[in-house]
């Protein structure tokens, strides 16, 4: 292992101080050997990928649920004081706007 | 059909970089389970800051980027774990080559390897960029996010380091 020429050149380069030679060194060293992820390395990216963007569904779903909610309570505190300041009463009545509606009117269909 | 498209798009640069990424977290991590980890995480941490890629670094720089700082998180993270030098225990599982050109390079190559497991990380991430990537010490340096003279001083003492260890396993 000692007599290793390519190890002998590349302690050589680095001896001489010379950045560029021995970077040449280690890249005639490493030339021929491109390294290689295992069989089936893409198509583990690519599952990863498809099963983060579904856990990326599942946890956008609950917060875009808790939004919803919120508009959804903002938008019956609206009616509810747009029909007080109306109607000056919150009943089931005066927010199904039939307040005013006799039992004639409804029955004779003349409102 | 656009994101089946995108999907197809992102497969064949899995494709045509991975080996860029091997080399950058084998040479850091070692031939092990950990770095086809890391090797994956470095193409979805890229898939999702796609959208504010601006195309000013080449793509291989910046996937080199993502891949040597996810290196030296994992390599924090073995130290915390006590799991240093777990490279190292490789030293006796060196093979014994022919005397063919392609042999010898072959055992120089697996010498200078086990010598990088050595290094601290930091040493290691520079000979790796610098001299086994080809990088420009500019470039090291912006991949690292250090100063310039930082790069300078670390390839030097990193090279002593190296130099020794070389010496010693042969």
């Amino acid at each position: 292992m000692a007599d290793n020429d390519n190890i002998k050149r590349l302690l050589a380069g680095m001896e001489s101080g010379d950045d560029e030679r021995t970077a040449r060194e280690f890249r005639d060293l490493y030339a021929d050997a491109a390294p290689e992820f295992a069989p089936g390395f893409v198509d583990g990216v690519m599952d990863r990928l498809e099963s983060n963007r579904e856990a990326s569904v599942v946890e956008f779903l609950p917060r875009m649920f808790k939004w919803v909610a919120a508009a959804g309570v903002a938008a019956a505190v609206t009616l509810l004081v747009m029909t007080y300041l109306s109607q000056e009463s919150i009943s089931l009545d005066a927010l199904a706007g039939i307040n005013e509606i006799s039992l004639a009117e409804v029955s004779s269909l003349d409102i | 059909m656009a994101r089946r498209k995108d999907g197809l798009a992102f497969r064949e640069l899995v494709h045509r970089y991975q080996s860029k990424v091997a080399g950058v977290v084998y040479r850091m991590l070692g031939p092990t389970a950990e770095a086809e980890d890391v090797g994956q995480e470095t193409f979805i941490r890229f898939y999702s800051a796609l959208p504010d890629f601006r195309g000013d670094a080449a793509i291989g720089t910046y996937l080199t980027r993502i891949a040597i700082n996810l290196s030296l998180n994992a390599l924090k993270k073995r130290k915390r774990d006590r799991r240093e030098g777990a490279l190292v225990d490789h030293a006796g599982e060196l093979r014994r080559y022919g005397n063919s050109e392609a042999e010898r390079r072959q055992e120089a190559r697996e010498l200078v390897d086990l010598a990088l497991a050595r290094l601290d990380p930091n040493f290691r991430s520079v000979i790796v960029l610098r001299m086994i990537e080809g990088y420009s010490t500019k470039e090291t340096a912006e991949i690292l996010n250090i100063p310039l003279g930082t790069v300078l001083s670390r390839m030097k003492r990193a090279q002593g380091k190296l130099k020794d260890i070389l010496k010693k396993l042969t």
